[in-house]
C-alpha cells in the first residue's frame, strides 16, 4: 500500500489524523499539500514536528501531484492532506494530467467559516466548495465523508455540490 | 534543590489558558476547582467546530489578553491542533512571553494553581512541567507474602 488516504481537512495534520488515522492505517509518511503552509517557514517547522517518528513532507499545490506520484510506487503507507475541496480538485486534476490515478477523496473536516453553510456536522461549504465537489463528482471521484476511522463513511451527496454560474 | 526565582509581581496570578479537544479543558478546570476553590485567571477553550485558522486566531486573542507579563498555555495532544495553535499564538503577536505546556493533566493544573502567585511565568512553567511528569507513574501494590506479619 502506498497512498492510503487523500484527505480534505482544514486543520491539515492534527490529532484526529495523527492518532486515529495514523494508527488505523499504520502510516509511515504524511504529505501535506498546501500553498500557505509551504510558504511559511515557521508553520512548516511547526507541522513537520507533529509527526514524531513519522516523516512529514510539506509541498505547495504545484508540486503536490508530482510528489504524490513519486511516492505512489514506494512500499510505505502515506496519508495525503489538503485544506479544502478546491485544493482536492486541483490535486486530482494535476495527478490525472500527469498520467496518474486518484479515484477517491476522504472529506474529513471542513469547519465553519464566514460564508459557509452547514451540510453535515463537520462539513460546511461555500460556493467554491460546492463547485469543486460537483467537479469532483463529474470526474468520477468518490468523495467519502468520514472524520475518524471508527465512523461510518458515506458518499457526499450530489446535493452538496452545485455549479456556480 | 535549586530555589526558583520568585515572581517580581507576587500575589498576582500568572494567567493561563487550557486549550483542548472536546471538553477536556473545562473538565480539568472543574476538577481543579473542586479541589482548590476559585480559579480566576484560568481560561479554557475547546477546538470543537473550529478550523485551523479560527483556532489559532482565538488562542492568539486570549494569549494577547495575558498582557506583557505573559502566561502559560496548556494543550493536550502533542502535535494536535490545540498544541499547534498554542505554539503559533505564542510565537506570534503575544505581548509577553508565553510558555506552552503539552500533555496537560490534573496534576499540572493543580500545581499551576498552587504556584501561580509566587513564581514568574518561566519558572512556573518549569515547575508545572516537572510536577506533571512526576505525576505519571505505574502504580503497583506491594506483593505481600501469605502469612506475613510485616
Amino acid at each position: 500500500m502506498s497512498v492510503a488516504l487523500v484527505r480534505v481537512d482544514d486543520r491539515l495534520l492534527h490529532g484526529q489524523v495523527l492518532i486515529a488515522w495514523g494508527n488505523a492505517l499504520d502510516v509511515e509518511r504524511y504529505l501535506v499539500v498546501d500553498d500557505a503552509l509551504a510558504a511559511s517557514a515557521f508553520e512548516r517547522t511547526l507541522v513537520e514536528s507533529c509527526g514524531g517518528s513519522v516523516p512529514v513532507e510539506i509541498v505547495g499545490l504545484a508540486e503536490g501531484a508530482g510528489r504524490l506520484l513519486a511516492l505512489e510506487p514506494r512500499p510505505e503507507t502515506v496519508i495525503v492532506l489538503v485544506r479544502g475541496l478546491p485544493q482536492a480538485l486541483a490535486l486530482v486534476r494535476a495527478v490525472r494530467a500527469a498520467g496518474g490515478r486518484l479515484e477517491q477523496v476522504n472529506l474529513g473536516g471542513a469547519h465553519h467559516a464566514a460564508g459557509k453553510e452547514r451540510v453535515h456536522d463537520y462539513v460546511y461549504v461555500d460556493a467554491a466548495d460546492r463547485s469543486a465537489l460537483a467537479a469532483l463528482h463529474e470526474l468520477g471521484v468518490r468523495v467519502s465523508v468520514q472524520d475518524v476511522p471508527a465512523a461510518t463513511p458515506f458518499d457526499a451527496p450530489a446535493s452538496w455540490g452545485a455549479r456556480v454560474a | 534543590m535549586t530555589s526558583l526565582p520568585p515572581d517580581p509581581t507576587p500575589g498576582v496570578p500568572v494567567p493561563a489558558l487550557i486549550v483542548t479537544h472536546g471538553r477536556l479543558g473545562e473538565a480539568l478546570a472543574g476538577a481543579a476547582q473542586a479541589i482548590t476553590g476559585p480559579l480566576e485567571g484560568l481560561l479554557t477553550m475547546s477546538n470543537e467546530g473550529l478550523s485551523r485558522d479560527q483556532l489559532v486566531a482565538l488562542v492568539a486573542e486570549r494569549v494577547a489578553a495575558f498582557g506583557p507579563r505573559g502566561g502559560l498555555v496548556f494543550a493536550d495532544v502533542l502535535g494536535g491542533s490545540c498544541a499547534q495553535a498554542a505554539l503559533a499564538a505564542a510565537a506570534g503577536r503575544a505581548p509577553g512571553p508565553v510558555r506552552v505546556l503539552c500533555g496537560v493533566n490534573l496534576a499540572m493544573v493543580l500545581d499551576y494553581l498552587h504556584n501561580r502567585t509566587r513564581l514568574e511565568p518561566a519558572a512556573l512553567a518549569d515547575h508545572v512541567l516537572a510536577r506533571g511528569r512526576q505525576a505519571v507513574q505505574l502504580l503497583e501494590a506491594k506483593t505481600v507474602e501469605p502469612g506475613s506479619t510485616t
